[in-house]
């Protein structure tokens, strides 16, 4: 479960973000919605600490490396589709067998086989964002937080990642604008405006609530 | 038009002379640009970085200051160090002026700020969402570093070119603390000041070709590693 009180985030005297209150529970998508320049994203980046919040507190139960963060436009480094899997491995000291094995079974659960050798620079945004899910995966974190995985890519390659989210069955956080992806993937939806979070109810709820045609 | 077709003839006949002078002036050369360049880099390195992903407080006057240095005229250096290391200047006991470590010191402190601020520059626009996905994915610092040099490779790489380009072409700072000491401090560059003023034009000429044939090949090697390390 994570905690959130009090949060604020403030850039030159201008509040992005100000959440009192948010509970994110286990065990499910939990999505956050909301338009451009709601603090959505700036909200997961200090749940992240890729940023520092101005006040507040983030409570999580679990070491800051259990915790993984998906950048809308991943950033693959320039190396093949197989190293950028095993980074965050190779990271944290795993054996190169278990290294190996590990890999391999995210390669065939992504199905990248016939890319695996290739410079991950040049894939696709859809092959892209798949190698970042795999390369997340891999290490098997407690938290997943995804900031618009399917925003730059194809409506064939977000049916497949959307599956596979679905398949995962773990604590996730996805930020989306997109309120029918999130009506499909989440169970519970934070909608967020001008910084705050107005709303926490299921997705079909918030999508009756009128407030969501602002946002 | 006679002037570069001997100069020619003659640069040809000088690498294959034998002619020791020849190559001890290369070899002085190429030690010196290479070591300037080699420390330039290690420093470089890590402050370039750091301070490219670090946000600060005068960071902006911070960039001014170094894109200024990056132009400073070599010969504005040279009398810098020169003061420095000069006899009666605060590290006149240490008696390096006229040596080759004087030298490496001037080209070291004229290309530092060309490395550095090319280093930098990377580091700011590209580096950090390379430190995020890094920190993201559970690396140390030092391994964050570590990934954030292999990543910015191909900037760094053309930081080192462009500094060895700069310390291997220079003739004022290296001729003001180094003079043109035959077989000591004599590089290239002051070999070619020296026979032009002599009127020895294809002398100059011929080493003029060498130090072009030697900074193309260099930059040719770096940019090659470029090229193949993008595929």
């Amino acid at each position: 479960m994570i905690k959130i009180e009090n949060l604020k985030k403030e850039y030159n005297d201008r509040t992005v973000v100000d959440v009192d209150q948010l509970t994110i529970p286990n065990n499910m998508i939990f999505g956050i919605v909301g338009g451009n320049g709601s603090g959505k994203s700036t909200l997961l980046k200090m749940i992240a600490e890729l940023i520092p919040k101005t006040t507040g507190q983030v409570e999580i139960n679990v070491e800051p490396n259990e915790l993984v963060y998906l950048f809308q436009k991943p950033h693959m480094f320039n190396t093949s589709v197989y190293n950028n899997i095993a980074y965050p491995l190779k990271f944290r000291k795993i054996d190169k067998d278990t290294i190996d094995e590990k890999v391999n079974q995210m390669i065939e659960l992504f199905d990248l086989e016939h890319i695996k050798d290739q410079n991950a620079l040049k894939l696709s945004g859809g092959e892209s964002q798949k190698v970042n899910l795999a390369r997340a995966l891999v290490f098997e974190p407690k938290w997943i937080l995804l900031d618009e995985p399917t925003a730059n890519i194809d409506a064939k390659s977000t049916m497949q990642i959307e599956k596979i989210l679905k398949s995962l069955e773990m604590n996730m956080i996805l930020v989306t604008h997109n309120l029918l992806q999130a009506q499909r993937l989440c169970e519970e939806v934070a909608v967020m405006s001008e910084g705050k979070v107005l709303e926490v109810s299921t997705p079909e709820i918030a999508l009756k609530n009128k407030q969501l045609l602002y946002i | 038009m006679n002037d570069s077709l001997n100069g020619l003839k003659e640069a040809v006949q000088l690498i294959f002379s034998g002619n020791i002078e020849v190559y001890e002036v290369i070899g002085t050369s190429l030690m010196v640009s290479l070591t300037s360049v080699l420390i330039a880099t290690i420093i470089s390195l890590p402050i370039g970085i750091y301070l490219g992903l670090k946000t600060f407080k005068g960071k902006g006057l911070f960039t001014r200051v170094l894109y200024t240095l990056m132009g400073i005229p070599p010969v504005v250096m040279g009398l810098f160090v020169f003061l420095y290391i000069a006899r009666s200047g605060p590290f006149g006991h240490l008696r390096i002026y006229y040596t080759v470590t004087a030298m490496i010191i001037a080209q070291t402190l004229l290309i530092l700020p060309i490395i550095m601020g090319n280093i930098f520059n990377s580091a700011k626009a590209h580096g950090e969402i390379i430190k995020q996905s890094c920190k993201t994915l559970g690396a140390s610092k030092i391994q964050t570093l570590f990934i954030l040099i292999k990543e910015l490779r191909g900037y760094i790489l053309i930081a080192v070119a462009t500094g060895f380009g700069r310390a291997i072409s220079e003739v004022g700072a290296v001729y003001l603390v180094g003079g043109n000491i035959d077989g000591k401090t004599r590089v290239m560059t002051t070999f070619i000041t020296m026979n032009t003023s002599m009127g020895d034009y294809s002398k100059s000429i011929a080493m003029a070709i060498i130090l072009l044939t030697i900074a193309f090949v260099v930059n040719g090697f770096i940019y090659k590693y470029i090229g193949d390390s993008d595929d």
